[in-house]
């Protein structure tokens, strides 16, 4: 089977968006709302407190932006349009081409991911740096968090395409959605580092997948001293192997069910 | 129409969707309990980082408890009887508008009334928390700002929803208002001050929507009270004229459509 038709699908696919890249990069603007909102938050925490548990005010706020920029790259919309496609049907038809579902899936995936994160990225670092300034990282800083961001992206991936493919079972998977953006947010460490967090729920994270698509990547970038980037990276493996485990059982449990009539 | 014949029109809307609505009773039940699962999680959120902070410019825990309160339960009676308001881009973009103005007047009612069952898990969700952090004395209180933080909150849909009569392409960035007004209204509205604070009530009303409401069942204040009322009322009018206003610039799309 060749690659060379999924990456066929990946360069259409980014064609398509580059002719609508303003009209992204303006649905990008709510990043700076949720920059601004917490630049306000750790200011006046900052004021009150002074260090927040080891962290400034600058570097709490490029946590976010981090954290924000793998969200909306990440595609995670997709898991309702996959739901959707199961449930009308759509999914069928897809069989009966020469590509793999999940296979294609993931070439679009992967290709939203590297453009989003540099377009959004452009935009949600310049936002911070206006407000914030930088913080001091390194050039090997910036790459290993990216490596960790990439990472992230192909374990959210694997979990919100395994959710979307469970409307073979369920009626609808939109609340699956809620749900699942919740962990990531708050599990998962979006909103603020899971350093913030008590102790206790501090070692319930350090089990669960979540905090390694956004947590650890973010925390890369802005407080790389003390980190072992091996396990972290080793960590993110482990995880991605177990969700694409989780996801072929699931499409092939799934698409066992589908079935086709002419016309 | 007159506001009995729109009080009739109504009952006989939601009489029909509700029945809709319960012939998918497994998915209704799901949506609304997944809702207020969603919502527990942002409180869970709030109690954890208040267990690290104490207050944040003043705002404790109860106080968020009493923002999700007044700020969920409003966008939840929203949704549930007014679903369509997030839509009137969408629907004016794709010349979605031809099927409504077809029917008998208020074009706008009938462009915004739907029923969105997920809102009902937002709407228990705030009743829930307003019994639990609320006197009983204050209940009478909290729903009265329910209705002025609903109407700022349609009063901002219709409003950034009318901008697309005139300019195009603008989904994305309606979204971006919408989902911006959201988070400025979920966060404790101390950490604004001065311009800021000025902005988020006048400009972007988010303080009205949840803020002020907060503020005012901890600590009442008539001034406040009456500029709350004032405001929401007013901002809801100016919002349904500015509607109106572009209705004139509407093109017919030609689209065939039906009510969904």
């Amino acid at each position: 089977m060749t690659l060379s038709k999924y990456y066929e699908l990946a360069r259409t696919d980014l064609f398509e968006k580059i002719t609508y890249f303003w009209n992204q990069l303006f649905g990008a603007l709510f990043i700076s709302i949720i920059l601004f909102i917490f630049l306000q938050i750790w200011t006046t925490l900052g004021q009150e407190q002074g260090l927040l548990q080891g962290y400034t005010v600058p570097q709490l706020l490029w946590y976010l932006a981090f954290a924000e920029v793998i969200l909306f790259s990440s595609g995670n919309e997709w898991l309702e349009k996959i739901g959707e496609e199961v449930r009308s049907g759509a999914l069928g038809l897809h069989l009966l081409k020469p590509m793999n579902y999940v296979g294609a899936k993931f070439s679009l995936h992967f290709e939203n991911f590297l453009y989003s994160f540099f377009s959004i990225g452009i935009f949600a670092f310049s936002v911070c740096y206006f407000l914030v300034g930088p913080i001091p990282v390194s050039i090997t800083t910036v790459l290993t968090a990216f490596i960790a961001a990439t990472l992230g992206a192909l374990l959210n991936f694997f979990f919100i395409t395994t959710l979307g493919l469970l409307a073979f079972w369920l009626e609808d998977v939109s609340s699956i959605w809620w749900i699942y953006s919740k962990l990531l947010f708050i599990i998962g460490g979006m909103l603020i580092p899971l350093d913030l967090y008590p102790d206790w729920l501090q070692a319930i994270t350090n089990y669960l997948p979540f905090s390694y698509i956004m947590y650890w990547p973010a925390k890369i970038l802005v407080n790389y001293a003390g980190i072992n980037i091996l396990s972290v990276f080793g960590m993110q493996l482990l995880w991605i192997l177990i969700a694409a485990f989780i996801l072929t059982s699931t499409y092939l449990a799934g698409i066992r069910q589908v079935n086709m009539h002419g016309g | 129409m007159g506001v009995k014949s729109h009080l009739v029109f109504l009952k006989a809307f939601y009489t029909n969707e509700l029945a809709a609505t319960l012939e998918y009773r497994f998915n209704f039940i799901t949506q609304t309990a997944s809702m207020f699962v969603n919502d527990l999680f942002w409180i869970f959120f709030w109690f954890i980082f208040f267990q690290r902070f104490e207050s944040v410019g003043g705002w404790k825990f109860h106080d968020m408890m009493l923002l999700n309160a007044v700020f969920a339960g409003a966008w939840g009676l929203s949704m549930v009887f007014f679903g369509n308001w997030k839509n009137i881009a969408r629907i004016i973009e794709q010349g979605g508008l031809d099927y409504f103005l077809t029917l008998p007047k208020n074009v706008l009612l009938h462009v915004v009334v739907k029923m969105s069952y997920s809102g009902l898990g937002d709407f228990l969700f705030g009743l829930t928390l307003a019994a639990f952090a609320l006197p009983l004395s204050k209940i009478p209180l909290y729903l009265f700002f329910l209705c002025t933080s609903l109407f700022v909150i349609l009063g901002w849909g219709i409003f950034i929803g009318s901008l697309a009569f005139y300019f195009q392409h603008l989904e994305a960035i309606v979204r971006s208002l919408r989902e911006g007004f959201l988070s400025l209204s979920f966060y404790p509205f101390s950490v604004y001050k001065g311009f800021t604070r000025f902005i988020l009530l006048v400009v972007i009303p988010a303080g009205f929507a949840a803020g002020i409401p907060v503020e005012l069942l901890n600590t009442f204040s008539w001034k406040w009270f009456f500029l709350t009322t004032g405001f929401s009322i007013t901002f809801f009018s100016l919002a349904v004229c500015f509607f109106y206003v572009g209705l004139r610039k509407y093109e017919s799309g030609n689209v065939m459509a039906m009510r969904g």
